[in-house]
């Protein structure tokens, strides 16, 4: 027979096998739909499973591929499969080696079994004949008979552990968008295993497998939940996105997300906002890593040039639009985006990852996985180097500026690795161990008159995490050793903002997630604690990079889910201990509404409150900013200013207030679409203050005058925004993605009577794109994104000190990708790939900017070159 | 597709980002050496630049462009009495430039205040020079660094800055505290080649010290001790006669229109700068109401000491100047207004229009001593600041910081007059 199934398997056309969950979700739905009716159709349900497998193999889908055959008497094709499955699923073995073990006997042979988790179909294949088993044989199952009713108890147990345990592990977002298969489906709620009156052996009669394939989010509440169910706005980027996209970063992936604005001021450098807000240096959306935080506190941004992650270990990424700090915590203002990354020995392969091309482009990603027993790992080293978009000058010997990197051509280059190691103990713990680092240079436009900087970083972490149900403990320690200054200094500066900076978090949280019910509602309870440790030396704060400061973090949480039917109600509260803001104002709850209109349709109603807390630069820091005049500084004071006590303390949080609702709707197989409005009104925004002047002596430390001082304050104005945001991703056939979006949005500045319109956010953004994977090994892909124009009010000092608002208009853009990918060798194993990006750039003259300041874009061209083995 | 491969690789490999030609150009950096003579007291050094069309004191009245400081543990001792060290001047836009240097050894230097900007008795100044101790301007362009330029410190200032207060000559307005000058009523001179005025005013040698002291800072005392330990100076006017070319009489001065009118080269100079008409806000702050400052246009003058006494022309005998070339200090100075004043656009130019202003006619711009036709009245009426430069560049300016709490700069109130440094000129 395996002659036989190899034979088929190799004369089935190969479609692409580049990971169209989409397709494959469709084909398992419409298989379980085929099984479900009154008089089910088995063969059209076998032709869809196995078409899901094909598309993206999954072992649930093995299972149900097996199932169908016993349905349809063809037991050696459901063995094969059954053995497929086991084999899929080590950890499921004891769950179908009494179902092998029966239909083994029934056949009256002993089949080897089929190693592999894909292979193709034995479509039309032999007729078994079953006959009554002799005295011996029925002697023999009778013994199995009794083993498997201890092993079905053994299931139910599991069965209910697993479910806690799912419970327990969804906040630190594992799983890669699928639901593992339930043991407790497989002979638990069928007929028992054991021997028929008419001497046959009563095959098991378990129901299919329906969770597989399936869209699962951990963000917004922490643990998984399906978008239907999420109380926030969430958009998910799959792993197959970012291959089809052409991303060689993460930003670029992310500019497709409606309601987010991606700004790339530097090749090496973007700066992302949710639902506006957009800056230099970002600090209102946080970013996780597994739900580890990569906020870098001191400075209160993400750096996305120096994230240890590369874009081949990311399972998909999840972005909230709206406030979290009810779930996470301060600087989660407008919104989060968690990158999920790989589970380890979800893919037990070996894979290589090139790109190379134009501007100065080079990356290389290394990742190796795999599973033994109950241990799994994955291990990944990548490069990346990236040519910059423009130079400010070209650079000669005798020139009066010298440059942070010698290298004018190259805006970053980076080296990073991760090791990730699981285990599991037992039914009810787990223990994950992560580390990693991130180790290069890379450009990136600091704050308003800094301008262009260079930074050196060497971001180190480790991660760990361990469970037993209920009870989650997580705990991360993240380091930045770095070296900055601007990108280009004049040889005259007398005082240099090149300085060090060390900075370490450590984090601690525990949780314990529990589900019970309550009459007819079904409640899902979580509480918490958390502490977070600062250490922080830098050159730009109080005391030089000598001095260092240190803050502990206190935090607790507790959520409340509790479902009636359709009707789902979610109530959260953070309360986080700053040490320098009053607990007040760091209270974060959020309520949520949310119906399920029909089986795939559902609307929410959100309200919540978010808040950004003074990042430590902005309130320790203490250092000289040049004047054009090199014997002349103005002199930075924090929120904090201890060496002036005058000042008072100047800081309290930035706060957000948003009121949303949505309709989240997947009621056909052929498409998913989500619409959001809300209102947001944002106060207490920090800037920087006008300068105060005075007239000072001669400074021997600073070597020379301070003409005025300035610093962190939090500005008068509020602002208002309303949006409107819809998105749909459709899945006309298989191979077929097109997605769409849009979103339009104004922001109100409300300065005591004065109402500004800013601008600085365009007032509408749309995405569309379309990929086919092909029968022919090939896939194409288009993107396009186009933003409105833009007015930027640059907030900078004038020639007195003072703060001046100087607009600067930015034409409207549009940005087009272009990916076309082959996979040349049988197994798809191999696969090259073009990329276009920015492709107007390749035809236009026309610079296009995305801040003021920023390098005009260039067009990015390379090829890749993509090896599992 | 895979013969696609090697040009990516090589496109990756050499890469030459293109220039951004939005940005600003490369401004300009001159370094060198600062070379002092040693002294027991640290000093740090200023690194003034000067527009070269536009020189500061005594060559003219510009301020500095631009200036660098000098720690003073930045200086080593570089053997035969002298110390060097290290400096560095950047931001400098393409052009020409005179670098002066000042030691300020009793801290007392600001560049922007009038009260604090200068030398003071104590300091020592220089600049870079040629062997005939004349300033060489530097030329930079293109973003280049020039080094190498050495500036030499070595002339030790020996005397105060020429600090006044409005004598109470006629006419005096007690009220404005101002010597007010009617432009209808002036006289000729009997300097009749040239429209002098009999409009005169006194300026009156004051005591002023600004001491220096780790705890308060700058402290500036009016009319107070006579000197602090860091500045043993008398404050009086240093009359000089410039003879350089040898002669034994003191010189016509070198521009050439005062050599036409037979002006004596004599210091100290009388500079004026129009501030416009007084106002007082809604808080009760005193300004100025300057319709040109809008435009970035000023108005200058110059008058001129001892004229109306002594005449203005070489021969004239003024006291105290039996040799020339060596200072007098004198106590008390009277100034003759002169209707010479230049009217300078934005751009630098000198103006030509009338009726440009809110209806005043300002006329042809009295650049030309010798035009008959020009008045008193073709300068607008108003405030004018006075600043008077001695021979070594120092200054002293009224209306000055002094009279309006100037910043932190802490006062001493048991013997300061804020009003003495408040008077000013104002033409009716």
């Amino acid at each position: 027979m395996r002659p036989i199934l190899t034979m088929i398997a190799l004369l089935l056309p190969t479609v692409a096998l580049a990971d169209p969950k989409d397709d494959a979700r469709r084909h398992f739905k419409m298989g379980l739909e085929a099984v479900a009716e009154d008089e089910p159709d088995y063969n059209t349900a076998l032709q869809h499973f196995l078409a899901a497998q094909e598309a993206y193999p999954h072992p649930a889908t093995l299972y149900n591929i097996a199932r169908t055959y016993t349905d349809l008497n063809q037991l050696e094709n459901a063995l094969v499969y059954y053995r497929q499955f086991r084999d899929a699923a080590p950890d499921k073995a004891a769950d179908v080696d009494p179902v092998i073990s029966v239909i083994e006997a029934r056949l009256g042979q002993d089949v080897a079994p089929v190693v592999g988790t894909g292979g193709g179909p034995a479509a039309g294949t032999t007729t078994v004949v079953v006959t009554g088993p002799t005295a011996e044989e029925l002697a023999r199952l009778q013994a199995i008979s009794a083993e498997l009713e201890a092993l079905s108890r053994a299931i139910n147990d599991r069965a209910e552990a697993d479910k806690a345990a799912a419970v327990a592990g969804a906040g630190t977002a594992t799983g890669d968008g699928t639901d593992e298969v339930d043991p407790a489906n497989v002979g638990q709620d069928g007929q028992p295993i054991d021997g028929g009156e008419d001497g046959t052996i009563n095959l098991p009669t378990t129901g299919f497998l329906e969770a597989a394939y399936e869209r699962v989010v951990v963000t917004a509440s922490r643990y998984g939940q399906e978008p239907l169910d999420s109380p926030s706005t969430i958009t998910i980027l799959t792993s197959e996105d970012l291959r089809i996209s052409g991303a060689t970063n993460i930003p670029d992936a992310l500019r497709r997300v409606v309601g987010v604005d991606v700004m790339s001021p530097a090749s090496s450098h973007a700066e992302i906002s949710i639902r506006g807000f957009n800056r230099e240096l970002n600090n209102k959306v946080l970013v996780l890593i597994d739900g580890r935080s990569t906020y870098i506190d001191f400075v209160g941004t993400t750096f996305w040039s120096g994230l240890p992650i590369t874009i081949e270990e990311i399972e998909r990424i999840e972005i909230i639009r709206g406030p979290g700090s009810a779930v996470y915590g301060a600087n989660a203002m407008t919104g989060v985006i968690n990158i999920i990354t790989k589970a380890p020995g979800d893919y037990d392969v070996n894979s290589a990852h090139v790109d190379s091309g134009f501007p100065g482009l080079g990356r290389g990603t290394l990742m190796t996985s795999g599973t033994r027993g109950d241990t799994s790992w994955r291990a990944t080293a990548g490069y990346r180097q990236m040519g910059r978009w423009a130079k400010d000058y070209r650079l000669q010997p005798d020139d009066s500026v010298q440059a942070f990197f010698p290298d004018q051509n190259t805006a970053t280059e980076t080296v990073r690795a991760n090791l990730r190691v699981d285990r599991s103990f037992g039914n009810k713990g787990f223990a994950w161990l992560q580390g990693g680092f991130s180790d290069g240079f890379y450009e990136f436009y600091n704050i308003g008159a800094l301008g262009d900087y260079g930074v050196e970083d060497n971001h180190t972490y480790l991660r760990f995490d361990a469970g037993y149900d209920p009870i989650h403990v997580r705990a991360f320690w993240n380091r930045n050793d770095m070296y900055t200054g601007p990108w280009t200094e004049s040889e005259s500066t007398v005082r240099t903002l090149n300085q060090k900076l060390d900075s370490d978090v450590v984090d601690f949280e525990i949780e314990a997630p529990t589900e019970f019910k309550t009459g007819d509602v079904e409640h899902k309870f979580n509480a918490g604690l958390g502490y977070r440790f600062k250490h922080t030396k830098f050159g730009y704060l109080e005391g030089g990079f000598r001095n260092p400061f240190e803050e502990n973090h206190y935090s607790f949480f507790l959520s409340e889910e509790a479902t009636l039917k359709r009707i789902k109600g979610v109530g959260t509260l953070r309360i986080d201990r700053h040490p320098l803001l009053p607990l007040s104002q760091t209270i974060s709850p959020r309520l949520s509404g949310i119906v399920r209109m029909a089986k795939a349709t559902s609307a929410r109603v959100t309200g919540g409150t978010a808040f950004r807390a003074p990042n430590m630069l902005e309130n320790y820091m203490l250092f000289d900013l040049n004047t054009s005049a090199d014997g002349v500084f103005i002199r930075d004071y924090g929120g904090i200013p201890f060496e002036r006590e005058d000042l008072g303390k100047r800081l309290n949080p930035e706060r957000i207030l948003t009121v949303e609702a949505g309709l989240h709707d997947e009621s056909s197989l052929y498409h998913i679409a989500d619409v959001a409005v809300y209102m947001n009104q944002v106060s207490g925004l920090i800037g920087l203050q006008s300068m105060t002047p005075g007239i000072n002596a001669y400074d021997p430390v600073s070597n020379g005058i301070e003409v005025g001082y300035s610093g962190w304050v939090n500005n008068d104005p509020t602002y208002q925004g309303v949006g409107l945001e819809a998105e749909t991703e459709l899945f006309p056939m298989d191979g077929m993605d097109i997605f769409a979006n849009v979103d339009v949005q104004t922001i109100t500045e409300t300065d005591g009577n004065q109402k500004i319109q800013d601008k600085s956010t365009s007032l509408l953004k749309t995405n569309v794109g379309w990929t086919y994977r092909t029968p022919y090994n090939t896939d194409i892909s288009l993107q396009g994104h186009y933003v409105s124009d833009q007015v930027w009010r640059l907030r900078e000092f004038d020639a007195a000190g003072q703060i001046v608002i100087n607009e600067a208009e930015l034409p409207a853009r549009f940005l087009s990708t272009a990916r076309v990918g082959v996979r040349p060798l049988e197994g798809e194993k191999l696969e090259f790939a073009a990329t276009v990006w920015n492709i107007g750039g390749l035809f236009s003259d026309t610079d296009v900017r995305e801040h003021p300041k920023g390098q005009p874009l260039q067009p990015v061209a390379f090829g890749s070159v993509d090896y599992s083995f | 597709m895979r013969f696609l491969i090697p040009f990516f690789v090589l496109a990756g490999c050499n890469y030459n980002a293109p220039l951004d030609d939005k940005l600003p150009p490369l401004s300009n950096v001159v370094s060198g050496t600062v070379v002092a003579p040693v002294s027991e007291t640290p000093a740090p050094a200023y690194v003034l630049v000067f527009d070269a069309l536009n020189p500061g004191p005594p060559a003219g009245t510009g301020s500095p462009v631009t200036f660098a400081t000098v720690a003073p543990q930045d200086f080593f001792v570089e053997g035969a009495g002298f110390q060097a060290a290290q400096y560095s001047i950047g931001n400098l836009p393409d052009g020409d430039y005179i670098i002066s240097v000042l030691l300020d050894r009793d801290g007392n230097f600001n560049p922007f205040t009038g009260t604090l900007a200068g030398s003071t008795c104590g300091d020592v100044i220089g600049g870079y020079i040629d062997p005939d101790n004349n300033p060489t301007p530097i030329s930079v362009a293109g973003g280049t660094h020039t080094e190498g330029v050495t500036l030499f410190a070595a002339l030790d200032v020996a005397q105060q800055r020429p600090a006044f207060k409005l004598g109470l000559g006629e006419p005096y307005d007690d009220k404005l505290n101002a010597v007010v000058l009617d432009k209808e009523t002036g006289q000729k001179s009997a300097a009749d080649q040239l429209l002098l005025f009999d409009l005169q005013y006194t300026l009156d040698a004051t005591k002023v010290a600004i001491p220096y002291n780790q705890e308060d800072g700058l402290t500036l005392v009016m009319a107070g001790p006579e000197a602090s330990p860091r500045e043993p100076c008398t404050t009086r006017f240093p009359l000089l006669g410039v003879d350089a070319d040898g002669d034994g009489e003191v010189d016509l001065r070198p521009e050439k229109a005062y050599q036409e009118a037979g002006i004596a080269n004599i210091w100290p100079r009388v500079f004026l700068e129009y501030l416009g008409t007084p106002t007082v806000d809604e808080d009760g702050v005193p300004g100025f109401d300057n319709p040109f400052a809008e435009a970035g246009e000023t108005w200058v003058g110059e008058n001129f000491p001892f004229a109306l006494e002594h005449g203005l022309g070489t021969g004239a005998v003024f006291p105290g100047i039996a040799q020339p070339n060596v200072p007098t200090p004198v106590d008390s100075m009277p100034v003759l207004w002169a209707p010479v004043a230049k009217h300078y656009y934005a751009d630098t130019s000198q103006g030509e229009d009338v009726e440009r202003f809110r209806g005043v006619e300002v006329g042809v711009d009295t650049v030309d001593l010798r035009v008959p036709n020009t008045g008193l009245d073709a300068v607008p009426s108003g405030v004018w600041r006075i600043t008077v430069m001695n021979h070594q560049g120092q200054i002293w300016q009224l209306p000055n910081e002094a009279s309006v709490a100037p910043f932190n700069v802490s006062l001493d109130p048991a013997n300061y007059d804020p009003s003495t440094q408040g008077g000013f000129l104002m033409t009716e």
